[in-house]
């Protein structure tokens, strides 16, 4: 009863689309009963590779497993494909960029090994795929997807997720935040699929003296603001780091003509080394 | 390392204004320093909800989702959280592997998620899940060397031949080979009884993907556009492109050998 009391008192004050949604729920936890599948809601978070594969793997289901299912996809950025849409002049920081993605920047590895099951690049890509192809290949992954009563909200920003509940039964009730109105919306889902990625949020190290490094008008900044090598002219650099994007600047910054001497490469203290 | 750039030991301080490594060495002439160091495991909008804790200690609980900043527990095979304040199956998690093949990865983790969802006893109790994901993270640990909140969201040690020795075989695999087995063969997206997951070939570009990366920016470099465009004309299918990277890989090869005599 109380979860039952808690939905009347929200929605007294949220979102219209609140209110809407409230009837559809479903008060029981996920299970079947008499056989028959229950509805369900399903919101995804996130549309890059990882969110796209929910909205595919939940096309493939048979319809008959899938019936009666709402799903909502939520993705802050104005387009599907997550660290491979541009932004190509972030901000300073403390300002995040929406995605480490630089102009040069080709896959790690041969396209063949990372994509989708039984779904190729275009012809003749080459097998270090540049970034608009990858882009291009996510989209139409998420265009050809067969997922009917999905809505997809682009420029929305998930601000919250709480379970209301008990350990056997509840639901997620979730707070959005429509960056283009400005306004908040929330919805309530039996199920909360997570695709956040991995490169959002820069690991940063402070090293001892480094308030005398900046005073002495030196840089340091996370790989994750580089866009290209002219920031780096004339400057002798020393990169931290010796994973892909470590070992993809040092390359990058070594054959570009804009540094002074050779960069450098040094293992950061804390870095678990992937190429020797 | 990529050529002409030098290696040195790890930076110790950064005093006086001067770079200072490990071994002592003062490098007086470097003025910049670009940070390398991979990212941070957070999701924020669970976090201000109060259902991922972000912790500054290893020491993770089992009954409540945190991260400390490398890796989310407790978690089932990466994808299903076992929290105990809401049932198993009320929430997934996608695309925080790292060094992982995305497509076959992402693309076997929502089936997991899909399939479940749609008939829940496919799933395990959470206890039973709890004590598979500590198997898990003992092999990572045997494999690895390293405690698996070290060393985070990764499925390259830990799993079956060909991305570890321990198991029984890569974890995309084991994930769809669950769905495959209890009674989804030859549904869509799950391959039939007797069949794997993942392409035998798809294994071998693993193998491979670092000779291909290296590779093709030295042909890129020094043989130009002409070099690539040649190289990946008329491919089409996955066999071409299986083609097309035999044929780098054996081209790069031999352009090692002439290298070093």
């Amino acid at each position: 009863m109380r979860t039952l009391f808690f939905l009347a008192a929200i929605s007294s004050f949220c979102a219209p689309s609140f209110a809407l949604y409230a009837k559809q729920v479903p008060l029981g936890g996920p299970g079947h009963s008499n056989g028959s599948l229950p509805t369900k809601r399903i919101g995804i978070v996130g549309l890059g590779a990882g969110g796209i594969s929910y909205i595919r793997a939940l096309g493939v289901l048979p319809k008959h497993m899938r019936e009666n299912w709402d799903i909502v996809a939520f993705d802050e950025r104005h387009s599907v494909g997550g660290l491979w849409v541009p932004d190509d002049h972030p901000p300073p920081p403390p300002g995040l960029p929406a995605t480490p993605l630089y102009p040069h920047l080709r896959t790690n590895g041969p396209h063949p090994f990372i994509t989708l099951p039984n779904t190729p690049l275009p012809p003749n890509s080459p097998l270090l795929a540049p970034r608009a192809t990858v882009l291009e290949y996510w989209q139409g992954a998420f265009n050809s997807a067969s997922l009917n009563h999905t809505q997809i909200l682009l420029k929305h920003s998930v601000t919250s997720a709480k379970w209301i509940g008990s350990p056997q039964t509840g639901f997620w009730r979730v707070r959005a935040r429509d960056m283009e109105r400005n306004t908040t919306k929330f919805f309530v889902f039996n199920h909360l699929l997570v695709a956040p990625g991995v490169n959002r949020f820069p690991r940063t190290i402070t090293f001892p003296g480094q308030d005398s490094w900046v005073a002495a008008g030196k840089l340091v900044t996370h790989c994750m603001w580089y866009r290209g090598p002219n920031d780096f002219m004339g400057k002798t650099v020393l990169v931290l780091g010796g994973g892909p994007s470590g070992f993809d600047m040092a390359r990058l910054l070594i054959e570009s003509d804009s540094t002074r001497k050779a960069s450098l490469l040094a293992a950061c203290q804390d870095l678990v080394l992937t190429f020797q | 390392m990529p050529p002409g750039v030098v290696e040195v030991p790890r930076l110790l301080n950064l005093h006086d204004g001067i770079a200072t490594l490990v071994n002592g060495t003062a490098l007086p002439e470097v003025d910049y320093i670009l940070l390398a160091t991979g990212y941070d495991t957070r999701v924020p909008f669970l976090t201000s909800g109060g259902f991922l804790d972000e912790l500054d200690t290893d020491q993770q609980p089992t009954d409540r989702l945190s991260t400390n900043s490398r890796y989310i527990h407790p978690l089932f095979e990466h994808t299903i959280a076992l929290d105990s304040r809401y049932p198993v199956g009320a929430l997934y998690f996608n695309s925080i592997l790292l060094y992982n093949p995305t497509g076959t990865t992402n693309f076997a983790q929502a089936l997991f998620a899909a399939y479940t969802i749609a008939d829940p006893s496919l799933l395990a109790t959470r206890e039973a899940l709890l004590a598979a994901m500590k198997k898990r993270e003992e092999l990572v640990l045997n494999e690895a060397g390293i405690a698996a909140s070290r060393y985070g969201h990764r499925v390259d040690q830990g799993y079956g031949q060909l991305q570890g020795f321990q198991a029984d075989g890569p974890f995309q695999d084991l994930l769809v080979h669950k769905l495959r087995d209890n009674g989804f063969a030859g549904y869509p997206g799950i391959p039939e009884v007797g069949f794997n997951y993942t392409e035998t070939w798809r294994l071998y570009l693993m193998l491979k993907s670092f000779d291909v990366l290296e590779g093709w920016h030295v042909g890129l470099k020094e043989l130009g556009d002409e070099w690539e465009t040649e190289f990946i004309k008329g491919q089409r299918s996955e066999a071409d492109y299986l083609d097309t990277t035999r044929r780098l890989v054996e081209w790069w090869t031999a352009y090692k050998k002439r290298r070093d005599e």
